[in-house]
């Protein structure tokens, strides 16, 4: 098994029954990419409209992700592979106003 | 390395494969965090480079005397806690320049006023928790509640949760104010215009001469995207600066304009004070396409994503365009307090206007009707679009009406008008 903490911050947990930490476990017969996971996140936790969480297949703009701490931009972004125990933070910056 | 292209061309490139980054550009150690300038940083130099930042643009032309109190309206977003975080680490002991002015803060509760369901003993707890997340930085606080920008007395700011007016009409009348808009973006507008027209009001109440503004370079450039589209675009280069005078005497200071709403998160995260942000559930409301604000929002964040050096770009764009002469500072609109822009002569040609004054002209206008031309002709151009969307003026704050008649003499200026025309 595929052993995540799946955090949300920044308001990002309100799409999520404003519950900030998840420890998940995934099947790991096949690999996972973060593209994955978010197919994953958008079926089993997200509790509200998709497009308050992803757009034309990737993050909606105004969410960033962290791979324990670090930018995915450094980590290939969508293609990054998931290792075991890793954490993956999901930080909004949009508006609430 | 901290520079941001200025004096340089900027370049319309894509992000690079930024996986190629890994060391950081600074120290030898790897990189964690990749800024708008595509400089890929650790999380040490990362920090340092951010608190520097915002020390430089602080530390401007002395922005603030010595001993000055300044207000800065908190209102738990990211930017708020990022900036409330600096601030307290600029008076610490570590500080090797200590900031000289004084902070006091202000939370005005604006996220339970909406929640119908909600009693008001969940918004107590709501501002009791955003007081505990406040309490390590030592400064003063002061709260208030968003529908005290209804009340005509001074009575609209405590230091003390408890003593705040919880129960009273003015919610009621907020609610039928803000629902009387006819669309999402006018609701949008008017709620900003509200929030800043009470803080103003709290700034003179406390005062304070100087009010600073935790908003980043994004959600700025964002702001001046939707204000050229709403049709402020004549205080485009006001709204921006750092430094806004206005004509009440108050001065607006925005000192993390130098920094992108990436870095402001990144910097939480980093601080461990990202659980300081107190989300309001309002916001689920907020739909990418909703507003022409969440239009634009999704656009910039776009931007951001792909082509990282071209906000500031934008952003800057702004700090080129200089007020045309034609704004009349003496003339300040009665809704946001920015001069009246002559381009509201056309808005006086825009139809509800034009309607308005042809029924003036053959005499069968009611009061309300009077009323309604009065406050469309003391706002500038972009706000009279937005209150042309709100259904019943008599909501309008009654300061905003007695300023509107102690300024004009009503009968006078309807004479006025109509031998002009
Ligand atoms: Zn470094
Ligand atoms: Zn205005």
């Amino acid at each position: 098994m595929l052993h995540l903490t799946i955090e949300f911050s920044g308001g990002a947990e309100l799409l999520f029954g404003n519950v900030k930490k998840h420890q998940v476990e995934l099947n790991n017969d096949t690999k996972w990419t973060i593209r994955e996971l978010l197919v994953w996140i958008k079926d089993n936790l997200l509790k509200h409209k998709p497009e308050m969480f992803l757009q034309d297949e990737t993050i909606r703009p105004g969410i960033l992700i962290l791979v324990n701490d670090s930018d995915w931009d450094l980590l290939g972004n969508l293609s990054y592979e998931l290792n075991d125990n890793d954490n993956v933070t999901f930080i909004s910056t949009l508006h609430g106003g | 390395m901290c520079s941001n292209n200025e004096g340089g061309l900027t370049k319309f490139e894509p992000k690079p494969d930024l996986a190629l980054f890994r060391k950081c550009l600074k120290c030898d150690k790897n990189s964690v965090v990749v800024t708008r300038i595509n400089d890929a940083m650790c999380k040490e130099c990362f920090v340092e480079y951010f608190t520097h930042k915002f020390r430089a643009t602080i530390g401007k032309s002395k922005l603030f005397d010595k001993d000055e109190v300044v207000m800065f309206p908190y209102s738990s977003s990211d930017s708020s806690v990022a900036m409330l975080h600096l601030l307290f680490k600029g008076v610490g002991e570590e500080a090797k320049k200590k900031f000289t002015f004084k902070t006091i803060c202000v939370y005005i509760e604006d996220n339970y006023v909406f929640e119908s369901n909600s009693s008001t003993h969940e918004r107590i707890t709501f501002m009791e928790n955003v007081k505990k997340s406040v309490e390590y930085s030592g400064f003063k606080f002061y709260y208030s509640l968003i529908e005290n920008c209804l009340e005509p007395s001074k009575n609209i700011v405590s230091d003390e949760i408890a003593k705040l007016n919880l129960n009273n009409e003015n919610k009621e009348k907020f609610l039928n104010l803000i629902n009387s808009c006819k669309n999402q973006t006018s609701k949008e507008e008017l709620l900003k215009r509200l929030k800043t027209q009470l803080i103003n009001r709290i700034a003179i109440e406390l005062k304070i001469k100087k009010i600073i503004f935790p908003v980043s370079c994004t959600n700025l450039t964002i702001d001046m995207l939707t204000n050229v589209a709403l049709g402020k675009g004549a205080h485009l280069s006001i709204e921006t600066s750092l430094e806004e005078k206005l004509s009440n005497g108050l001065v607006y200071v925005r000192p993390l304009r130098e920094l992108t709403s990436k870095e402001i998160a990144f910097y939480n995260r980093y601080n461990n004070i990202d659980s300081n942000i107190m989300a309001k559930s309002s916001s689920l409301k907020n739909l990418p396409n909703s507003t022409i604000y969440r239009l634009t929002e999704k656009f910039i964040n776009s931007l951001q994503n792909e082509y990282p050096t071209t906000v500031p770009t934008i952003f800057r764009t702004s700090d080129k365009l200089t007020p045309t002469d034609e704004l009349c500072p003496e003339d300040s609109c009665m809704l946001c307090e920015l001069p009246v822009d002559t381009i509201k002569k056309i808005s006086a040609n825009s139809s509800a206007i034009n309607d308005l004054e042809y029924s003036l002209s053959i005499s069968r206008l009611d009061n309300t009707a009077i009323e309604k031309l009065f406050v469309l002709k003391s706002v500038c151009y972009s706000c009279s679009v937005v209150l042309k969307d709100v259904g019943g003026h008599g909501n309008l704050p009654q300061t905003i009406k007695d300023k509107i008649k102690s300024r004009d003499n009503l009968k006078d200026k309807i004479k006025e008008f109509l031998i002009e025309d």
